[in-house]
């Protein structure tokens, strides 16, 4: 090819260094997927120490943890939390395209017919005055540790689009700590954890957009 | 299907498994692609030549370096696109941070740049000292070796335990952050 002769001799030099390097590995890089799953654990660890050190578990948690409203908080935040997953698992490969709808749907349809077919009552502010801001307080703390080790998880992959990569990695944190929350959660109004959990877990994805350009920078 | 698609994806399966010649046909043909695209972005910004080949080799290394990610089940030419992209945008930041440092110097900067410390050998020599004492051990190593010391790539690579290739990476990088660094302080 005479177009070769465009190239500078550094990038020449370059180029042939790498290629000797063809077919030669390095110590095998840990796939992207069991990363991810131990800090999935590490965060729903230290996500759940966090709400039992602010809030506790809720005093009746024996005797509601087999009603459907308890299990409808906790159905919920798996739904989103699985789809999440797989949208965390295609924004790491660079040029696959994402579809977050696809991966939040599931998890955001459940919610809503949840509140729209509720018939308990229950207030959309909470039983509390401060129970708006002791819950999203809680979900975005408990949801920190997470965050850092979502993001950290990230970068045995390659993503290329660092704040939408971040804002998944804070949607996955911000459900990992609302799932943790569910055990000290005192409102059983399913419009309430609707509203208040997604609130709370996407001002986790802002968190996350906005430390992720720079923590998964590479 | 674009031929490119159907050569370079060959050429990266057949990276795999040792096929040195074939990689490196393919990232020259990639490399002068490439030198295009990034001419024709840059051309917008005000960087020049030297900028280029800069942003050129950053995506080659890139590339290389994460060549075991990309999945042969999947296009090749998509997981270029946006490795390079990111790249072309993640270095020309960088560089135009870079040039911006360059012209936003202090009043007490810009006069000492006219004092006879900075042509000052002794001095130079124990700043570029600091500045290497402060890169990764290995790249410390290739850096002392070739550049402090004079030997070739080779020798160099025999000396520090090391591949050719190894040393000529870990040599490249830490020029660049050199570089970096000591425009930051100048």
């Amino acid at each position: 090819m005479t177009e070769e002769e465009n190239l500078p001799h550094n990038t020449i030099m370059l180029i042939k260094g790498l290629a000797t390097q063809a077919g030669k590995r390095r110590a095998v890089r840990p796939r992207f997927d069991a990363v991810l799953a131990a800090a999935l654990l590490v965060s729903f660890l230290a996500a759940t120490a966090i709400v039992l050190l602010t809030a506790g578990t809720r005093p009746d948690l024996m005797v509601i943890i087999s009603t459907w409203t308890f299990q409808f908080k906790v159905v919920g935040m798996i739904l989103i939390a699985v789809g999440t997953v797989l949208v965390a698992r295609h924004i790491v490969q660079p040029g696959v395209p994402v579809h977050l709808l696809h991966g939040l749907g599931p998890g955001v349809a459940f919610l809503l017919l949840g509140s729209l077919f509720d018939r308990s009552g229950f207030p959309l502010l909470g039983a509390h005055t401060y129970s708006v801001p002791a819950c999203a307080g809680v979900i975005i703390l408990s949801s920190i540790p997470a965050l850092g080790a979502i993001l950290a998880a990230m970068r045995a992959g390659t993503p290329t689009h660092l704040a939408q990569a971040g804002a998944v990695a804070g949607l996955l944190a911000g459900s990992v700590g609302a799932l943790s929350y569910t055990i000290a959660c005192l409102n059983d109004g399913a419009s309430f954890v609707a509203l208040w959990y997604l609130v709370s877990i996407g001002i986790v994805a802002v968190i996350g957009a906005i430390t992720g350009r720079i923590a998964l920078r590479w | 299907m674009d031929t490119r698609e159907i050569r370079w994806a060959e050429a990266m399966r057949a990276e795999r498994v040792g096929d040195s010649m074939a990689y490196e046909a393919f990232l020259r043909e990639f490399a002068i692609f490439l030198r295009r695209l990034v001419e024709t972005h840059l051309r917008r910004t005000r960087f020049g030549v030297a900028e280029t080949e800069d942003v050129v080799q950053e995506v080659l290394i890139a590339v290389h370096s994460r060549r075991d990610q990309w999945d042969i089940q999947r296009p090749l030419l998509p997981w270029l696109n946006a490795i390079t992209r990111y790249k072309i945008i993640d270095t020309s930041r960088r560089l135009g941070r870079d040039a911006r440092m360059r012209i936003d110097l202090s009043e007490e900067e810009w006069a000492r740049m006219f004092t006879s410390d900075c042509i000052n050998f002794d001095h130079n020599l124990a700043d570029a000292e600091r500045l290497i004492s402060e890169l990764p051990r290995k790249e410390q190593a290739a850096v002392r070796t070739i550049a402090l010391e004079g030997a070739s790539t080779g020798e160099a690579a025999k000396k520090l335990g090391t591949s050719d290739a190894a040393v000529r990476v870990a040599f490249h990088r830490s020029l660049k952050k050199l570089m970096l660094a000591a425009q930051g302080r100048l």
